[in-house]
């Protein structure tokens, strides 16, 4: 279960995404874990019934468990100094039989929505099994929100499962010791996992580039979550990593294609700023969306200058060089038909240089 | 003895003027004097901290916030941390007292650095300003602990003012840590060697390397708040890129031994009394002494105690947990030694020495729930509770001023040359401590059964210790009003104390009361250890006692 302190209230969010405030309510006889974090000042997740008491720092995750013994409801405070309203930071630990907490947890109720939103008198049901759901699964509702948030938020363009991709395959990290760029090796846990997410370059993993945009500010606590979900479910954890942890070789570029202008496709273009914009499209991994099979998240850049694109509100633009510096640096603005606007904001990531070493490739890819 | 018969003394003057009267004791370079400025203002601050803390208990009578606002709750109980921590504890036993006594018992002059000592006090009062300041003008909410990223980020109180303030007192202690080391180390008289000093000295020449060691670390930390908080920059706020925990960690490192600044010269006053009044030479000296030394030095290694559920790793809580217990070694050494002094001793009553007596119970039960506390698995249930609030008052409150009171009752004749009314004194210390046993011990239980600290409002079910509390609360602060008007009507009706009205051993009673401004009139040579009672003191004691004498 995922807890998500702030001035002055207690979020939980249980495996299935269904969510409550103030209240906690959990099966006897099982272990609870659960995994905390908080949007805005340090705050202290009190059980006194229990004798337990954690943390809950923001910028990080802490974790708690205990295993209930006997049904009833419990005092649950804040128990670190948060600010006004403090003392009302409180809540009710309600401990119920197994039977009664999965018939609550497929009450309708607020569900957190893959998107962060969250629905009223939803209910996420898991679709393979009809036992009670208890710790992550891949079959379990928030980590197939997960899932979904990780396809659509294009983390699965880069961080293929069956590896090869430009970011490290995500099967079996979680729990396991990584090999850091510098060397070192760092445990992949909870913690490790929100870094990465948020912040990627902090610690890159041996082998890849520090290519990821950075997430901060960008998906809500929530969201992480969700994604940490999903990404648990996806290792078998305990034991050694896998013998064959994938290690990307930097694509070997492609011999620069210092072809003559092409004859009528797209125009003239600049080969020395396109073979730059061609080595910075491979670093940056946009080449992992925009594949040129046309199958990845993004759309299919070859021969697309100067041709009428199709976007998603109906109207069409001719793609010139002003309409691609403009979807490089955001692309949100004018999304492509059928495309989710997921790629990242390059606004203020890229100097001006780069953005047209970009359209120069772009530019130079004919049919 | 006529009150003109007196002889020149520290607190005559030779003014002409009003102004000049207020010139010669605001710009006095004599350390008495200046004690005397440090035990006005200091009582003024303990004061307005036990008005904040009044308020407080009246408020939490009711499980309902119904006396005043959630913000104006959350100020009351800043202001009386703030103020009692820093401008009364910190500077208490050590300003008014040790600067009184240190010259006197070594047999000095002055202190090394008397001007010094001056800035001292102003820096003092000027952090006081600020504090004062920040209060008047809307208050402070972050609790005494600033914890980040609540103070540098999210609490839109004086925050700035008051750190200022805490920042600058933090000198005036570094000042005179400094000033009673140099003087303790240069300035003994002639004999005067380390295992003659009176354990007093001990006491504060321990607390002085703590204030000298520690107290930049808390100027830093404070300093790096106020620059995240104006600049925004990332040190303690996570969503700038920095560190909660980092603030915790400086904080602690000042703070736990900030903890024993407080206590420490307690103690010295406490050997002091429970030797005097047991007319008994003191048991285990040395033992004493490096005892002071031995948590000063302990004291410095324990602060990851306060952050057993902060997140830090478990290894590194295991670490601190049985540092923590090595504290209660030297700890309760002192105790014992301070009972053994008690064992066939002839023992007086006096005031001084029911605050003494008092402070050994309070002690224990205060220095155990610190172990209690140390315990990592029981402190994960009880820290951040009404049991931490407990223990740290017992300690502080239970501590710290019964020996703040005991010494001003035991030193109010050197000091002022008059005598107070013993029974009024008796009533004042049995009223105190049973006005603290009451407003505190309750506050172990509702703390065990999970009353969390700083709760405006509150379950119900915790009422009762919330009433039983502000009642012993009333009880104590009658405790503290009563020798305030005794004291003070002492000075005009008191009885003539003479120079040494306890017939105690020490420097300090071998001159006239109230001191001349010299001290002494010939540096005196020392040739006996402190505490040179005869061995049959008892014996002689009960020989000539009879009704009336004044032991």
């Amino acid at each position: 279960m995922y807890v998500i302190g702030k001035q002055w209230m207690w979020h939980v969010q249980h495996a299935n995404g269904k969510r409550e405030n103030n209240e906690l309510h959990v099966p006897i006889g099982q272990p609870v874990r659960l995994i905390m974090t908080s949007q805005d000042v340090i705050h202290s997740f009190y059980i006194p019934a229990f004798r337990i008491k954690q943390d809950v720092l923001p910028g990080r995750y802490t974790s708690l468990w205990f295993e209930a013994t006997k049904p009833g409801e419990y005092h649950l405070f804040c128990a670190e100094y948060c600010g006004t309203e403090h003392s009302l930071m409180i809540g009710t630990v309600i401990v119920m039989s197994l039977n009664e907490y999965q018939a609550w947890l497929t009450t309708p109720g607020d569900v957190i929505m893959p998107d962060g939103s969250i629905q009223a008198g939803q209910v996420l049901l898991n679709p393979n099994t009809s036992g009670p759901q208890l710790g992550p699964s891949l079959s379990d509702p928030m980590a197939v929100a997960g899932e979904q948030l990780f396809t659509s938020l294009g983390c699965a363009g880069c961080h293929v499962e069956a590896g090869g991709g430009t970011g490290p395959s995500l099967r079996n990290v979680f729990g396991y010791t990584q090999t850091l760029a510098d060397g070192s090796t760092v445990l992949a846990d909870e913690n490790y996992i929100r870094t990465s997410i948020l912040t990627s370059m902090k610690q890159i993993v041996q082998g890849y580039q520090p290519v990821m945009p950075v997430y901060e500010g960008q998906i809500s606590d929530d969201q992480l979550n969700q994604l940490l979900a999903y990404i648990v479910s996806i290792s078998n954890r305990g034991g050694n990593a896998p013998a064959s942890v994938p290690v990307a070789e930097p694509q070997p570029s492609p011999a620069p294609t210092s072809v003559p202008a092409p004859p009528s496709a797209g125009g003239p273009f600049d080969a020395d700023l396109a073979t730059k914009g061609e080595q910075l499209f491979n670093n940056l991994g946009c080449v992992a969306c925009h594949q040129d099979s046309g199958l990845g998240l993004g759309p299919r850049l070859r021969g697309l200058y100067n041709r009428q694109v199709a976007l998603a509100d109906g109207s069409s633009i001719t793609a010139d060089a002003a309409y691609l510096q403009e979807s490089i640096l955001n692309s949100a603005a004018k999304v492509v038909k059928d495309y989710n606007p997921i790629m990242p904001v390059y606004q203020g990531q890229l100097k001006d240089d780069e953005v047209r070493q970009l359209v120069e490739y772009i530019k130079s890819l004919t049919e | 003895m006529s009150t003109s018969a007196i002889p020149q003394n520290y607190t005559s003057t030779r003014a002409d003027s009003a102004t000049e009267w207020i010139k010669s004791w605001l710009l006095t370079v004599d350390h008495k004097r200046i004690a005397i400025l440090y035990l006005l203002s200091i009582n003024f601050f303990f004061l307005l901290g036990g008005l904040a803390a009044s308020l407080v208990r009246v408020e939490l009578v009711t499980p309902q916030g119904d006396l005043m606002t959630a913000d104006m709750y959350n100020r009351m109980f800043t202001l009386h941390g703030v103020i009692m921590v820093f401008f009364f504890l910190i500077p208490a036993i050590p300003a008014v007292m040790g600067n009184f006594l240190v010259p006197l018992m070594i047999g000095a002059r002055d202190l090394a650095f008397p001007r010094l000592n001056l800035l001292s006090w102003y820096l003092y009062m000027g952090g006081g300003v600020f504090a004062l300041v920040a209060a008047i003008t809307g208050g402070v909410d972050t609790g005494w602990t600033f914890y980040t990223p609540f103070s540098s980020s999210y609490s839109n109180s004086n925050v700035i003012l008051t750190m200022s303030g805490a920042f600058i007192m933090g000198f005036s202690s570094i000042l005179t840590g400094l000033n009673f080391i140099v003087t303790i180390h240069k300035m003994r008289a002639p004999g005067m060697t380390w295992f003659r000093l009176p354990l007093f000295i001990w006491a504060n020449y321990a607390t002085s390397l703590i204030q000298i060691l520690a107290t930049p670390v808390l100027g830093i930390a404070l300093l790096l708040v106020m620059v995240e908080r104006v600049w925004r920059v990332g040190i303690f706020d996570p969503a700038l890129g920095g560190d909660p925990l980092l603030f915790q960690h400086l904080f602690w490192f000042y703070s736990h031994p900030a903890v024993y600044i407080m206590i420490l010269p307690a103690m010295g006053v406490i050997s002091e009394l429970i030797s005097a009044f047991s007319r008994k030479r003191i048991f285990g000296y040395e033992f004493i002494a490096f005892s002071s030394i031995a948590i000063a030095v302990l004291g410095f290694l324990v602060w990851g105690h306060h952050m057993f559920v902060s997140s830090q790793s478990v290894y590194s809580g295991l670490v601190f947990s049985f540092i923590t217990m090595l504290v209660a070694i030297p700890s309760a050494i002192k105790v014992f030694n301070w009972t053994a002094t008690l064992y066939k001793g002839s023992i007086s009553y006096r005031t001084p020495m029911l605050y003494a007596l008092g402070f050994i119970g309070l002690f224990i039960i205060g220095g155990l729930t610190g172990i209690f506390l140390g315990v990592v698995a029981v402190d994960i249930h009880v820290t951040d509770t009404y049991f931490v609030v407990a223990h740290f008052h017992y300690v502080m409150v239970g501590g710290t001023i019964m020996a703040y009171l005991g010494g001003i009752h035991y030193w109010w004749p050197k000091m002022t040359g008059r005598m107070y009314n013993e029974a009024w004194g008796a009533i004042s210390a049995l009223v105190v401590f049973v006005g603290f046993n009451m407003t505190f011990f309750p506050q172990f239980v509702m703390g065990y059964l999970g009353m969390p600290r700083r709760y405006h409002v509150y379950p119900e079910e915790f009422q009762i210790y919330h009433v039983l509390s502000t009642a012993g609360a009333s009880i104590l602060g009658l405790g503290f009003i009563i020798p305030i008007i005794y004291l003070t009507l002492s000075l005009f009706v008191g009885k003539v104390a003479g120079p040494n009205p306890w017939a105690a051993t020490g420097l300090e009673w071998s001159i006239a009361s109230p001191p001349p401004t010299h001290n002494f009139d010939q540096t005196p040579v020392v040739t006996e250890e402190a505490y040179a009672y005869p061995e049959d003191a008892a014996a002689q004691d009960s020989d000539s006692w009879q009704a009336g004498s004044h032991l």
